[in-house]
């Protein structure tokens, strides 16, 4: 069965904008947080099913992620992540490079969930203004795992799919890719599609 | 009951259950006014009473208003999503500290805080919540750890800065710190900056240009520089020491110390150098003096004896490896000691500064000039030749132009002096030679040139050290021989052309365990040692007691004088005149009795003084007599100044007179000079008649010699004078 | 009084932002002309040949970001108004937008930023 979403491109477009207002509130925020500048972008947003998404993370090192489930008119996973290697640079490059190894190690889930708390809020806020809708939030969650074990937790059936958002970080002269996923099922998908078309007609 | 009563009940439930859990709890209507508080966060917050009914959250905690929790809160409420605010980006955002921390001090610093994480949940059953809910969870006891760590992350950094602080300090100072890699030629990779102040190159154009250190290092010890580091990387040595040159930006040579140290990777391997560099081109300059100082003479800067005996000592050995001769010169001034009392030590030292320069002048490089002593220099003539008496030959070539050289006259301090130098030659090495028997030898040999006259050259034989035992043997006895009267004197007539005896010449003979010692075998060591003086001084005595005696006899040959040989030493004496004056008064002598004959070498070796004292003692009245006249090296000019009576011609003109052309000649000139200017002629040595006859007929006044009569006592003598017919002569 | 009627560029590589934003230039201004390009050197061809008076431009481009774009419109229309919209203001940002002698609005694109913008442009 064909997996491939059929949102058009202008509805991809929008969501493509939306997330770039989300990321960039989120960067301020962040920029506020740790007196550096902070600068995010969305070069890509795209559907991809679970393998793909194995290829853009890599199937055997470890990954960070930070889950936030959100309920609306869409329900989804949604999930900040980065390879662990980028996260502890993030981190540390946040919390500042004199710290020792062992210190960053420790502080970074707590620092990571908030990060994925605020740009993920950021996101999902975004969306949610535009769209005039209710969305609820949970609280974050960490998790350090392989993407194939992340992603088999939740692509429970073979219609799920991703959506994928790569995020690219540049904070203080280095540059991270991170990506944020919003795991959708069948039906929330097309719930989202009815949503951002709602939109669109709203510009006109 | 209202909603808000009911919530009011299960909040106080949910509090207790928070209490338990060490937590805290803030509650916030939509319009953010503070409507509960928990009683752990009035009990961790000064700044809170217990009931603060409708207070808004900012004027509660002001400092909070540009924060994330406040961030969060109005983003809980605009969007209901909760937040949270970890304790890894945001340490103590609310003014909590542990209350029991509270209890003993109201006033407690901002980094007292409690470590805080935090929920900000919006509470609601609509978009519009109703509240905030906003959890505390103090994290400090974790974080004690953090601190510990933190410790450990500062005192890394504190050692870190220290570390970089040295570095400033110590590449401020002289010390400049390089960095090589391990590659041919050792790459520079890294300079400290002072290198430009140090050694005059730019440390970027060195760092730059990845310049090769061993470009650097002086031709003549790079060698010796990349050895050093290879023995040392064999032994698995990893600091090492070092000295060596470098050449510096201006084209100077400078001496450095060098620490280099040998940084290796994990598998053993050499990664690169790392080492400092100290210049010590001053250091060793001092150095060098001091070593000077101890080798070297300082007036001259002639090498000294020290000096002297460690070349020596290596001469030796390179010459018995190698097979060949050389020579070793002693040598002293001859009129040194005079120079120094009369003119004083200034001119004395000045004057051994211009010899030693004429010395070095002279000698080749390969050669050592040293001052061992006063006036007194050793010079060692390396590598002469293979052949020993080759080097003899080449040695005395060398050793003649010095003496040349350092007779030739000085002028020091507005005086015109002149010296010469005895030299003393031995050729080495040869077997059992060391050092110090080379020295000795050349000594003695030395002396011999002094006994022959000065100004001189002596070689140093097997004879002659058997001569010097000898000699040293006869000396002592010599010493003795006046006080044990073992000297005795016999008298040689002299015949005038009629036959008649008209004087005679009294000898000294030494008489030593019924042993006659030739005077041509003590007289020179008596001239040398000075014991001269003491003979001399008996000689002249005995023979005008002798005379006295014999005048008593009132024979009818009776002499008109007696003549005496006075020697060189005996002449140059202060006290001479005065002596004369006193023997001749005590023996109630006339003065035109006593002939005092003396050598031309006397008067060749001063001339000036000569003449004062001869027209002294002419002056008194005693006769004066030129003895070995023709023998010397003199010049006649002189002659004529001299107020002599008698010309002594010497007997080796005399043998051959006869049949020899030259000998003829010369004698005959002699006399015909002698005449013009006055003066007697005595033949001396006449052994034959013919001889007599011949000389007569020249025109000689005076014959002595073995034909007439042999030396003989003076009892002898008297004798003699009895029966003497002069008629019988011709 | 006949003014001729001033000309928008809006650049932008959204459609929807760029839909967005003329549609509310519009609701404003209807009398304004709008013309659209997606990205930096479609908007460098587009200035070069038209007569543009006024120019919104996206802070956020893959091709080439706002602020680059505006460095290089400046020498060729030193007098025109730029805008510069971004999601994401940051200091830098404004202080950069400053010396290149452009304003910066803040997206998301709702009809007061962009009356802001157009009165900016209106002088």
């Amino acid at each position: 069965m064909d997996n491939k979403p059929k949102l058009s491109e202008l509805e991809e477009d929008l969501l493509g904008e939306l997330f770039n207002l989300g990321v960039g509130r989120a960067a301020n925020s962040l920029s506020k947080m740790v007196n550096q500048e902070v600068k995010l972008s969305v070069p890509h947003v795209k559907f991809v099913g679970q393998q793909e998404m194995e290829d853009y993370l890599g199937s055997n090192s470890q990954i960070c992620a930070v889950g936030q489930v959100m309920h609306g008119p869409f329900d989804a996973q949604s999930l900040l992540l980065f390879p662990e290697k980028s996260s502890m640079e993030v981190v540390r490059k946040m919390l500042g490079e004199h710290l020792s190894d062992e210190l960053i190690a420790e502080m970074q889930q707590e620092a990571l969930t908030e990060i994925g708390n605020i740009v993920l809020n950021a996101c999902i806020g975004a969306i949610s203004n535009s769209m005039k809708k209710i969305i609820t939030v949970e609280l974050p969650h960490f998790f350090l795992d392989t993407p194939n074990r992340l992603l088999s937790d939740y692509l429970t059936t073979e219609n799920d799919v991703v959506l994928l958002i790569t995020i690219d970080m540049t904070l203080s002269e280095s540059e991270v890719t991170g990506y944020m996923a919003f795991i959708l099922g069948p039906f929330s998908l097309q719930k989202l599609q009815k949503s951002l078309q709602e939109i669109l007609s709203g510009i006109g | 009951m209202s909603a808000y009563t009911s919530f009011l009940e299960q909040t106080e439930l949910i509090e207790k259950l928070l209490i338990s859990l060490n937590s805290g709890l803030i509650l916030l209507d939509k319009d953010e006014n503070v409507i509960f508080v928990n009683k752990w966060v009035i009990d961790s917050c000064p700044e809170i009473d217990s009931a603060i009914p409708q207070q808004k959250f900012l004027d509660i905690f002001p400092e909070l208003k540009s924060g994330r929790v406040y961030e969060a809160i109005v983003n809980a409420g605009i969007n209901g999503f909760p937040s949270i605010v970890s304790n890894a980006l945001n340490r103590h955002p609310f003014p909590f500290y542990n209350p029991i921390k509270l209890i003993k001090s109201n006033d407690l610093q901002k980094s007292e805080r409690i470590f805080q994480a935090i929920h900000i949940v919006p509470i609601g059953l609509s978009r519009q919540s109703n509240y905030c809910a906003i959890f505390i969870n103090d994290v400090s006891p974790s974080v004690m750890r953090e601190d510990a760590l933190k410790k450990q992350v500062e005192k890394k950094q504190l050692a870190v800065r220290e570390l970089d602080q040295q570095k400033k300090l110590f590449e401020a100072g002289p010390s400049v710190v390089f960095k090589l890699d391990y590659r041919d030629g050792y790459p520079v990779e890294y300079v400290s900056p002072n290198l430009y102040e140090q050694f005059f190159y730019h440390a970027e154009d060195i760092i730059d240009n990845n310049f090769h250190f061993m470009d650097f290092i002086h031709a003549d010890d790079v060698r010796g520089y990349q050895d050093h580091i290879l023995v040392n990387i064999e032994t698995d040595v990893d600091h090492f020491e070092q000295e060596y040159r470098i050449i510096d930006g201006q084209g100077g040579i400078r001496w450095v110390n060098d620490f280099t140290t040998v940084i290796r990777k994990e598998d053993g391997q050499i990664s690169y150098f790392h080492g400092y560099l100290i210049d010590v081109s001053e250091h060793k300059l001092i150095e060098k003096q001091i070593k000077k100082q101890a080798f070297y003479d300082s007036l001259t800067s002639l090498p000294n004896r020290r000096m002297l005996t460690e070349r020596l000592n290596q001469d030796i050995s390179r010459a018995r490896r190698h097979k060949f001769y050389n020579a070793l010169l002693f040598m002293d001034l001859d009129n040194f000691k005079y120079i120094n009392d009369s003119l004083g030590h200034g001119v004395g030292d000045e004057l051994l500064v211009e010899v030693a320069k004429r010395i070095t002048d002279r000698i080749r490089l390969e050669d050592m000039a040293a001052r061992i002593g006063g006036d007194e220099f050793v010079i060692v003539l390396s590598e002469l030749d293979k052949d020993m008496e080759q080097a003899a030959v080449k040695g005395q070539i060398i050793a003649d132009s010095l003496r040349a050289k350092l007779s030739a006259s000085y002028s020091i301090r507005g005086n015109e002096l002149h010296t010469s130098p005895s030299i003393g030659v031995v050729i080495f090495p040869r077997p059992g030679d060391e050092s110090q028997k080379i020295i000795q030898n050349a000594d003695t040999a030395m002396y011999h040139a002094k006994a022959a006259g000065r100004n001189d050259v002596r070689f140093f034989t097997e004879e002659m050290q058997l001569a010097a035992d000898n000699r040293l043997h006869l000396e002592k006895n010599l010493r003795m021989a006046v006080t044990n009267q073992e000297l005795c004197l016999v008298y040689q007539p002299q015949v005038a052309k009629g036959g008649e005896v008209l004087a005679c010449e009294s000898l000294v003979r030494w008489i030593k365990d019924n042993k006659i010692i030739s005077p041509a075998d003590f007289i020179p060591v008596a001239e040398e040692t000075g014991i001269i003086i003491d003979i001399g001084e008996w000689v002249v005595q005995e023979s005008c007691r002798q005379f006295k005696a014999w005048q008593q006899l009132h024979l009818k040959n009776a002499i008109q004088h007696i003549a005496v040989n006075i020697s060189p030493k005996q002449f140059r004496d202060s006290n001479f005149i005065q002596f004369v004056e006193n023997t001749l008064r005590y023996h109630q002598m006339e003065p035109s009795e006593l002939e005092l004959e003396i050598t031309e070498g006397i008067v060749i070796a001063d001339v000036e003084d000569t003449i004062e004292k001869m027209k002294q003692l002419k002056a008194m009245g005693v006769r004066l007599a030129m003895d070995d006249f023709g023998t010397g090296y003199s010049s006649l000019s002189y002659l004529k100044n001299l107020p002599l009576d008698v010309l002594k011609i010497d007997q080796s003109f005399i043998r051959d007179a006869s049949k020899d052309p030259n000998d003829k000649a010369i004698v005959s000139t002699i006399i015909s000079m002698a005449k013009h200017l006055k003066m007697v002629t005595v033949a001396e040595g006449i052994e034959e008649k013919s001889v007599l006859n011949h000389l007569s007929r020249e025109g000689c006044s005076i014959f002595q010699g073995y034909y007439i009569s042999k030396p003989i006592t003076g009892e002898e003598f008297s004798n003699f004078l009895k029966s003497w017919d002069g008629s019988l002569l011709f | 009084m006949s003014e001729k009627q001033p000309t928008v560029l809006i650049v932008d590589d959204s459609k929807v932002s760029r839909m967005m934003i003329k549609a509310q230039i519009n609701a404003l201004h209807p009398d304004w002309n709008i013309i659209e390009a997606g990205g930096g050197y479609e908007a460098l061809e587009l200035a070069d040949n038209s007569d543009i008076d006024y120019f919104s431009v996206d802070v956020n481009m893959p091709e080439m970001d706002g602020l680059e774009l505006i460095e290089r419109l400046q020498p060729g229309h030193p007098t025109k108004a730029m805008a510069l919209l971004t999601a994401n203001i940051q200091e830098d940002i404004i202080k950069k937008a400053m010396r290149l002698g452009a304003a910066c609005f803040h997206k998301p694109i709702t009809e007061e930023v962009i009356k802001k913008m157009t009165d900016y442009f209106s002088g």
